[in-house]
């Protein structure tokens, strides 16, 4: 699958940019209560030589997941909409419990007022669905740097 | 991009469908004002923009189809707003037709299907042909990008240090702690960036890790709202330096630049520098009010500054609100299921009626405080009275002489006296209590429903809406020059009502075009002049809403209707009518004047349909109509279905609800003043005859037990103005409110019965279908019915 990102060249410079400066790649929680984006994230950020360390479909189990494998997530993508705990109160546990956590936020489009708040409480930064590849990129390594 | 989407997520689907209806909405609206006018910057700004919005939130839900069709509908408004082509006709005609299949479009996907249609890529040819030479691909984030430039330009001429005047800036220095430096942070961000609202407070976050946040502008609650700003100043106190600062508010597709400026106490030297300078250059521009002078600099330099300063940003406020005005009406609005409103009023109703109920309540508390008085009293007299038997006791002898018991008689009689005094007055307070928080209560409850009732009211203005592209097309296919004039588009009704007004307005329109209005040629001929006008009128008349269609046409030919009507055997041709009960005539079943039955006016349905469409809507259509003046359809609606106004009548040992709109008057008639005519009773009021009803006898209702032996009956007037009807009653009990409430299935079609309501005593009581006892006294086999039921009866 040739994705838009490969054709810009943004990508060829920093080509394995899942992979830390050790060389380590980078552990990553994939929070969504869809099963498509949860599948999207994952291709977009495997290529990428990134670890999908686990994958939660709702904030609930999002926040156990974290905290059980603490401390060896680099990077949470969490949706905001989601069934029994929803990604900006997950954000804010998963920030009490852990004030250094990267935590991107997933967000459709109008969901502003959520994404503001998110980054207020803590979020590093956002991405907007429909995912765009290179957008994900850039904007998950403008978390990592 | 559709693989990226999640195809479930209903929410934003509907999201996306309420978006789109609204900016189909924008699109339809100002592609007729552009068509009256090229020219409108406006408009055009705001069809690039609906377009734009449309596109982008289709991309979203991957309906690529429409995402397409407005990309190339982008195009061309894009190249209209550059000037790069002309708003001819046919242009018109092909955004309108775009428009149209967007609807479509949007449609079939609510539908769960996919619009297919081979016209589609025919109308991407025809815009694209619109487009001429013009670069077909989107020109809309250069331009916006461009703008943007302009921007980062004119503001790089700038003062660094001019957002903030000297005292502001010598407060934020004297909030430094040691070893802190204060920052003047000015970022720039990219218009064109998905959710680009969210940018300020995303570099505030940013920047909130690094140090104190001091001051923005526009302030935190501005960057908190859903509005776009180019750009804004963060003045931050940190221990961090400039590069670290310029890394963190390097957002990639968030901001396209930033200025970072130290402020220290030299800054605020040369800001008092460049003061001095302006002020003895312009003298005489000093404004007046003076501000406190917390420096040494005299006090006529500050006012002057802070005055510049003040109107200087003030200035920028309003361009800010400008351009915010429209996203803020719209994030405002708040998207409830219309059910869950339904429901809240359901529920509302019901404390409406536990209301009455503790009203009642109260009263009897009442009535049992003045009950348990006259008994205390009673009490107290008789005990007195036993008291002053006791007191006949020989009085020569003194008080100790008398014997023991009855001194203790005595005794406990001023006991008794006063026994109940102290629980009257508890009873009394607590009865107090009760009826004020009663009335409290009703206050709340009231303004609770009226609150609940206005959720549900919406401005007519969405159903007129539609009128002016319908009318527009009406007109191109009738050939005649029409212009539509919508007043009253504020006043509010209830939601669904709305929904059940749009065909029969239609009807009524496309009636005012197609047999009112008379072509350019003929109105020419009798000087009137040849666009015809239709006027949409809506307004509220007490607790009514009343909705106008009229047209400055032809009129209505009475004879032709006449004539008409004899032909179809619908009157008789002797049958004595007055001009208003012709015009009446149109209303009827099966009825049409048209010569030709044309595809607009004639599709099968006829002002009958409209009539009952009002009708069930609890309301009344009239027509009014002068020969070659025009005609008017007045509509009456009720302001919502959901709480009428009733007329509480007991018939037997039934109470009955009847709708006060439709109860025109009430009369207590002697018994003998009842006609029969032709086997059916009469009574006639001044020249007219009306029929009457007999409510017990509509219901079969046992007569009540205690025959009232009387000469006299009580008649409620009930109908409208063309037809009415008398319903004997055995008694008037008076007005109340009612909630009406839906029968079930089975009973849904009971004659003469339209809900059932919950009086505030808790009883049931039925609520009379007027319209059903109309249609029963004029048919004339229900007639027939109606006298075999009494000669059951009897």
């Amino acid at each position: 699958m040739i994705a838009k990102g490969d054709l810009t060249g943004i990508n060829v410079s920093r080509k394995a940019s899942g992979l830390k400066p050790t060389g380590e790649p980078i552990r990553v929680l994939i929070v969504d209560d869809s099963m498509f984006v949860t599948k999207q994230i994952t291709q977009i950020l495997s290529s990428e030589g990134f670890v999908i360390a686990a994958t939660a479909a709702d904030g609930k189990e999002g926040l156990d997941k974290y905290k059980e494998l603490y401390p060896d997530i680099d990077l949470v993508t969490m949706d905001i909409t989601m069934p029994n705990m929803d990604g900006v109160t997950a954000l804010e546990k998963i920030m009490e419990f852990d004030k250094n956590a990267k935590v991107i936020m997933v967000s459709a489009l109008g969901k502003q007022d959520l994404v503001k708040k998110s980054l207020l409480l803590g979020a590093k930064n956002y991405i907007v669905k429909p995912l765009d590849r290179v957008k994900v990129l850039e904007r998950i390594s403008s978390v990592l740097k | 991009m559709s693989d990226y989407l999640d195809p479930n997520n209903e929410e934003l689907l509907n999201d996306f469908f309420e978006e789109a209806r609204i900016q189909i909405e924008q699109l339809e609206q100002n592609i007729l004002v552009l068509e009256n006018d090229a020219t409108d910057k406006d408009c055009i700004d705001e069809l690039f923009r609906a377009a734009h919005t449309l596109k982008g939130a289709a991309a979203t839900v991957a309906i690529t189809e429409l995402a397409e069709l407005t990309h190339v509908l982008e195009d061309v408004l894009d190249e209209i707003r550059e000037g790069h082509c002309r708003v001819t006709r046919p242009v018109v005609d092909a955004l309108l037709v775009a428009v149209d299949v967007i609807k479509s479009m949007v449609d079939c996907r609510m539908e769960g299907s996919v619009y297919r249609d081979q016209g589609v890529e025919e109308l991407k040819t025809r815009l694209h042909n619109l487009l001429g030479d013009a670069e077909p691909d989107s020109a809309a984030p250069a331009s916006s990008s461009g703008s943007s430039e302009n921007k980062d330009e004119a503001a790089a001429g700038d003062d660094s240090a001019s957002v903030l005047d000297e005292d502001e800036l010598t407060e934020l220095l004297e909030l430094l702690e040691s070893s802190q430096k204060l920052f003047q942070i000015r970022v720039f961000f990219d218009e064109s960036a998905l959710m680009n609202t969210i940018g300020g407070i995303q570099v505030y976050a940013a920047l909130k890790n690094e140090g104190t946040i001091l001051k923005t502008t526009p302030d935190f609650e501005a960057l908190n709202e859903d509005i776009f700003h180019p750009e804004v100043y963060y003045f931050v106190a940190s221990q961090s330096d400039i590069p670290s600062i310029r890394d963190l508010v390097s957002i990639s597709d968030v901001t396209t630049g930033s200025e970072i400026t130290e402020l220290t106490e030299e800054t605020l030297d040369r800001l008092r520098e460049n003061k001095k300078e302006s002020v003895t250059d312009s003298f005489e521009s000093r404004a007046a009010g003076s501000e406190t002078a917390a420096s040494p600099v005299d006090s006529a330099e500050t006012e002057d500054n802070s005055g510049a300063a003040a109107s200087q940003k003030k200035s920028a406020e309003t361009v800010n609100d400008k351009k915010g005005s429209k996203k803020q009406s719209q994030s405002s609005i708040l998207r409830v299921d219309s059910k869950k409103i339904d429901s809240l009023l359901n529920m509302i109703s019901e404390s409406v009626i536990n209301k009455s109920t503790i009203n009642q309540v109260s009263d009897v508390y009442h009535q049992l405080i003045t009950e348990f008085r006259s008994l205390n009293s009673k009490m107290e007299n008789e005990v007195s009275s036993l008291f002053d038997i006791l007191d006949d006791y020989p009085v020569s002898s003194e008080e100790e002489d008398l014997p023991q018991k009855v001194r203790t008689l005595r005794e406990r009689c001023v006991e008794l006296m006063d026994r109940y005094d102290h629980f009257e007055d508890k009873f009394k307070k607590n009865a107090d209590d009760l009826k004020n928080s009663t009335q409290k209560l009703a206050l709340n409850t009231g303004s609770l429903q009226e609150g609940i009732m206005q959720i549900r009211m919406v401005p007519i203005s969405t159903l007129f809406a539609r009128f002016p592209r319908l009318v527009r097309d009406l007109s191109h296919s009738l050939n005649k020059k029409v212009d539509l004039i919508l007043e009253g588009e504020d006043t509010e009704l209830d939601k669904s009502i709305v929904e059940d007004l749009l065909d029969p307005l239609i009807h009524c329109v496309r009636n005012s075009l197609d047999h009112g209005l008379e072509n350019a040629e003929t109105r020419a001929a009798l000087g009137k002049p040849e666009t015809g006008t239709v006027v949409m009128k809506a307004g509220n008349e007490g607790s009514m809403i009343v909705i106008e269609v009229s047209d400055d046409g032809a009129g209505i030919n009475a004879d032709k209707v006449r004539q008409k009507a004899v032909e179809k055997g619908l009157i008789s041709s002797d049958a004595p009518l007055t001009e208003q009960e012709v015009h009446n005539l149109i209303f009827l079943p099966g009825f049409s004047t048209s010569d030709t039955i044309s595809s607009i006016s004639g599709r099968g349905v006829g002002l009958d349909v409209v009539r009952t469409q009002i009708e069930k809507l609890k309301g009344t259509i009239q027509v009014t109509s002068r020969k070659g003046a025009g005609t008017a359809f007045i509509i009456r609606l009720p302001l919502t279905l959901a709480i009428i106004q009733g007329l509480l009548i007991r018939s037997a040992t039934s109470k009955f609800v009847i709708p006060i709109n439709s109860v025109i008057d009430s009369h207590r008639i002697l018994k003998d003043q009842i006609k029969l005519i032709e086997g059916r009773e009469v009574f006639k009021i001044r020249d007219e005859l009306i029929y009457i009803l007999r409510l017990s006898r509509i219901f079969g209702l046992p007569p009540a037990k205690e025959q009232r032996v009387s000469a006299y009956e009580y008649m409620v007037i009930i109908g409208n103005e063309e037809r009415k009807l008398g319903l004997i009653v055995d008694s008037l009990l008076g007005e109340e409110d009612v909630v009406i409430k839906p029968l079930k299935d089975k009973y849904s079609k009971t004659f003469g019965i339209a809900g059932a309501t919950i009086l505030g005593d808790g009883s049931v009581s039925l609520i009379i279908d007027v319209q059903q006892l109309l249609e029963r006294v004029q048919s004339h086999s229900g007639e027939s019915d109606y006298i075999t039921e009494e000669a059951v009866n009897e």
